[in-house]
């Protein structure tokens, strides 16, 4: 197989839907700064777009939309004051670095930068809604649950998605969004690692 | 369990309760389902909005207009819960997967090449890439423990045959030309989300086996649609 068939297989696989997820997020990835599998992706995406037709129709909640625009409203103050982004994006970039090196290098950096946050995170939180939700707290009790054993036991792919779940829970919160955020931080609850 | 054999790499599935071709009847025989979900929860198609009205509503949209936000989800979110509910056989993470596809579309709207793909082609895809992202994270349930998703039937619409596109009368036909067992894994896997592993439970073939074929069928497929 060559190089080009290679690529567009694993696109079609891509946006077919069969690929795991350590390859999905591989392809996401890779997707970013391949326009070469980038465009095999569209040319995929158009492929079986057809097949979208037969998608039965399935009415989604009445608050569906109200839960939407309440998430696209949220304040630019709201999102700038979300501290943990800043954090957390750092210990991506520098994870990133270590996944090369192997994942559980990388999940101790990542624990770390956690627990530097951890600590300084009151000073961060803005208190809009802490009398209805303790947003603060309710982030860093889901990741005191976590010890670094468990860190070492995930995949950097995994870690990634339950930071970014965790850090959409706290936006929410933020936000005032509570049903959004008590979903979010349920979940999160009982996740199983 | 059936007990499936190999004739020139093909595989011979016997059509038994358990089975990939008894799971998915609507897909493979493309028939209506004796099992319909209520009909609070079905609708046909798409509210009927023109491809030009959505790509001027997503126009609009990339310039925060809200009207036509909400016009574009009255517009496609029937169709696109259809599909992400498919994937995910649960309520509660259609739902947040849902809105994670719409605030995308709301940032997003100015990414939409009008000369492109179709709208509803480039929202379809944003929900399934967020369907499916979802399913592979380890709190989704197995599709296995919601049999009632396998259920929502396609062909619930009497006049769906008539109206579906000449795009999707090449692709079925293309889709015959893989064969029964080969079309099967190919629609769980887009319909469904199934990874290559969860199909390989399904139809009691190796992994391996199902990669080969799903890259096979895929390859075929495109040599079919010429594209």
């Amino acid at each position: 197989m060559t190089e080009e068939e290679d690529i567009d297989a694993l696109a079609a696989e891509y946006v077919l839907g069969s690929l795991d997820a350590e390859e999905r997020t591989a392809v996401d990835v890779r997707r970013r700064s391949d326009a070469s599998i980038a465009a095999a992706i569209e040319n995929w995406e158009r492929r079986l777009a057809p097949l979208s037709e037969q998608a039965p129709g399935v009415a989604p909640p009445p608050h569906m939309f109200d839960g939407i625009l309440s998430r696209i409203s949220k304040p630019a103050a709201a999102r700038r004051t979300a501290a943990p982004h800043m954090m957390l994006k750092r210990a991506g970039t520098r994870g990133g670095r270590w996944i090369a090196i192997g994942a559980t290098a990388l999940a101790a950096c990542v624990a770390v930068a956690i627990a530097v946050w951890l600590t300084h995170a009151p000073q961060h939180a803005p208190s809009t809604h802490v009398a209805a939700m303790d947003c603060g707290g309710l982030y860093k009790d889901f990741w005191r649950t976590l010890d670094r054993d468990k860190f070492a036991k995930i995949s950097a792919e995994q870690l990634a998605g339950v930071s970014r779940m965790a850090l959409r829970a706290y936006d929410a919160c933020q936000a005032g969004d509570e049903p959004d955020a008590g979903t979010l931080f349920g979940r999160l609850r009982r996740m199983q690692f | 369990m059936p007990s499936p054999q190999d004739n020139d790499g093909r595989c011979t599935l016997v059509a038994a309760p358990g089975t990939c071709i008894e799971l998915a009847p609507s897909f493979v025989a493309d028939r209506s389902s004796p099992d319909k979900p209520p009909a609070s929860l079905r609708h046909s198609r798409v509210r009927a909005t023109s491809r030009q009205d959505l790509v001027a509503a997503l126009g609009r949209v990339a310039g925060g207009d809200r009207a036509a936000f909400e016009m574009v989800y009255a517009a496609t979110s029937l169709k696109l819960y259809g599909i992400v509910y498919r994937i995910l056989g649960r309520r509660d993470l259609a739902d947040e997967v849902m809105q994670e596809v719409y605030v995308r579309v709301w940032k997003r709207a100015g990414d939409f090449d009008r000369a492109g793909a179709s709208p509803i082609t480039w929202l379809a895809a944003i929900a399934r890439n967020l369907a499916l992202d979802e399913a592979r994270r380890k709190t989704a349930t197995s599709i296995e423990d919601h049999p009632e998703v396998l259920q929502l039937a396609s062909g619930d619409d009497p006049s769906a045959d008539q109206e579906r596109s000449e795009e999707l009368r090449r692709l079925q036909t293309c889709l015959d030309g893989l064969g029964p067992d080969r079309r099967e894994i190919v629609l769980l896997a887009y319909h469904y989300g199934m990874s290559r592993e969860e199909i390989s439970n399904r139809c009691a073939r190796p992994v391996a086996t199902v990669k080969t074929w799903l890259r096979r069928s895929l390859a075929q497929l495109k040599d079919c649609l010429g594209q």
